[in-house]
């Protein structure tokens, strides 16, 4: 995409954003673009209504829609061991999640109301009931694993690691045996959810995942 | 920038100020209240009548850059100075004997609650519809020769260091003993540092009160009668930040600092537009290497000590300047009023913006209502939260 459609896709959408979330605004900062502002939002889930609203800061990277916008709470509220790299910014769910959450829409709007939100949501959550809505996935790779497991409706980490390893080799050969270990071809078997989170993001995000859970050891799952 | 659009952001922030300054009539009113107090305490029959109680306001009601809070709720301090000296008092006989005299007050003039004890200072509540809170802090003059030579070695000048007070704290082991061991403060002395910070200013605005006779001489004039760029700047940095951390307000950047670090960058700029970009722009200069914001009358207290013990405070005070300079250079990029008042609404609530738009003459839409923030349905479908063991990573 070149610097020109970037640039009018952004404010295209940030248009849209902002009809329904007023209180944002983008700034273009000369090296790309920013939003902040307060973020309000009303939701419900499992019968436990929250309205909020967190003063955040979103960095646009340069080759968005290609790659998720980062985000950062700024006032302070979320503490750091609640979700958030070093850096501040707000882990949203692994790289795979997000992207396929993201690809809904690929949208600035998508991008708050299917990320951060549900992200937002779930802090304001656990501060009023002691537990978190969606659950929470294991630290780091292991965390990765369980997400591949209910994403390829698998019980076993092994054979979730090695459609990982497959994904992370950037190719799909539909006539090769499907890695879970059902002996059935990739296409009959596992093959159309392959597809799916092969084209949802680059071979690089696989890779970063795949190191992640290699590096597991031998840890067991929590609980 | 376009000297048009400063101009313009200039009237815009003046706008501001009007609408979320404490009025003259509630300092007024605050002034009574102390004048009430003190003819109480010097009334015939007071236990301390003798002890020549002095009543007067402190922080930014006597510095003049008090704003309301969003509710309409009034938080006054006061300071109830009594020439007792600590090698005949302990601060707990000190803080009950002003005790007992309020209660008597509370009763005489029929008010519903009785003084209520705090860890510093005695809290009245008075029924005016909206909620008026004066916390009035116990105090004797601080005579320690030791200490005035300590802060004279310390550049505070002597016109400074007169005013310093000694308060009580009833968390401390030696309070209810008579004892040396007081803490300090200073007030005056802060609201001396922070006027002589604006000098040239408020001089400029003291001589028109001067030349109509409304007052005799320039000392006897309040701060809050005359204001200057810098108190303004001050009041929008603070409801700016009250707005942020509305969710978090314990987790704010506290006052003294942001008035401390305002003042120390302030040049005497004239409109409080330049004022403004300066003061965001320099604040942050003047925390100490140590990460210290020092009280200027009183070298050894740090206003900032809390940010030692929690890194998230100085991570919010950076966050919230870096916030505060992004939506003052996106006003700035607009050209329009209307538009700068919207973009600057957008961190400065919708209530003042609304306020500041009626006044302004623009048709307010009718979405502005009197909350401060509307909250959007959005449905949320499950994600699991997840962290990555490679924290740096993201």
């Amino acid at each position: 995409m070149t610097r020109v459609a970037h640039e009018d896709l952004v404010k295209k959408q940030f248009q849209e954003l902002q009809t329904k979330h007023q209180y944002l605004q983008l700034h273009d900062t000369g090296k790309g673009y920013t939003i902040s502002g307060h973020l309000t939002f009303r939701s419900e889930y499992a019968g436990i209504e929250i309205q909020d609203g967190f003063s955040i800061f979103i960095e646009i990277p340069a080759r968005y829609p290609d790659a998720i916008p980062t985000v950062k709470e700024m006032a302070g509220r979320i503490p750091n061991n609640f979700h958030k790299f070093d850096n501040d910014v707000l882990c949203l769910g692994t790289p795979t999640d997000q992207w396929i959450k993201f690809n809904q829409s690929k949208t600035l709007l998508g991008f708050i109301e299917n990320l951060v939100v549900p992200h937002l949501f779930s802090f304001c959550f656990k501060e009023k009931t002691g537990r978190m809505p969606f659950g929470e996935r294991s630290h780091g790779g292991l965390g990765i694993l369980e997400f591949y497991c209910e994403y390829f409706e698998l019980k076993d980490f092994e054979a979730a690691r090695k459609l990982l390893k497959l994904l992370a080799t950037g190719s799909y050969r539909r006539e090769k045996t499907c890695p879970c270990g059902s002996g059935r071809r990739l296409r009959s078997c596992h093959g159309k959810k392959f597809l799916e989170a092969m084209k949802s993001q680059e071979v690089s995000t696989f890779k970063g995942e795949y190191k992640q859970a290699l590096s597991l050891g031998t840890k067991k799952p929590r609980n | 920038m376009p000297d048009n659009n400063l101009n313009t952001l200039d009237k815009v922030l003046e706008m501001y100020v009007e609408t979320l300054s404490v009025s003259d009539t509630q300092f007024d009113k605050v002034r009574d209240r102390c004048t009430s107090i003190w003819k109480w305490l010097a009334r015939e029959g007071s236990i301390l009548r003798d002890k020549n109680p002095e009543v007067y306001p402190q922080g930014s009601f006597l510095i003049g850059t008090a704003i309301h809070h969003e509710n309409g709720a009034l938080d006054v301090d006061l300071v109830c100075c009594l020439d007792f000296d600590k090698s005949n008092i302990s601060q707990k006989d000190l803080k009950e004997k002003l005790g007992k005299e309020l209660t008597e007050y509370a009763k005489a003039k029929n008010m519903k609650n009785k003084p209520e004890p705090k860890k510093r200072c005695w809290m009245l509540e008075y029924e005016d519809g909206t909620r008026f809170h004066i916390d009035i802090l116990p105090a004797i003059p601080d005579k320690d020769a030791g200490y005035k030579k300590y802060l004279l070695e310390s550049g505070v000048t002597d016109a400074l260091s007169r005013t310093a007070i000694c308060i009580t704290d009833d968390t401390l082991a030696n309070y209810p003993r008579i004892d040396n061991q007081w803490l300090r403060s200073n007030p005056k002395g802060y609201a001396l540092w922070f006027k002589e910070k604006m000098k040239v200013s408020f001089e400029r605005g003291a001589r028109s009160l001067l030349e109509r006779q409304l007052y005799n001489a320039m000392e006897e004039i309040p701060m809050h009668k005359v204001k200057t760029p810098l108190q303004k700047a001050v009041q929008i940095l603070k409801w700016h930040r009250d707005v942020m951390f509305e969710k978090n307000p314990d987790k704010r950047p506290i006052s003294c600092v942001v008035s401390t670090l305002a003042a120390h960058s302030y040049q005497n700029e004239s409109r409080l537009v330049d004022a403004i970009l300066r003061i965001a722009d320099e604040m942050d200069k003047y925390i100490g290497k140590d990460g210290d914001v020092k009280n200027p009358v009183r070298p050894d207290e740090n206003f900032a000590d809390k940010w030692k013990t929690d890194a998230t405070l100085k991570d919010n005070f950076d966050k919230w300047l870096e916030e505060f300079r992004r939506d003052l250079k996106e006003a700035a990029s607009k050209t329009s009023e209307r538009e700068m008042i919207e973009v600057l609404g957008m961190s400065m609530g919708k209530t003042v913006m609304g306020r500041v738009l009626e006044n302004s003459g623009y048709q307010v839409k009718s979405q502005v209502a009197p909350t401060i923030l509307t909250y959007p349905e959005v449905k949320v479908s499950p994600t699991k939260q997840w962290s990555t063991d490679d924290k740096s990573s993201a």
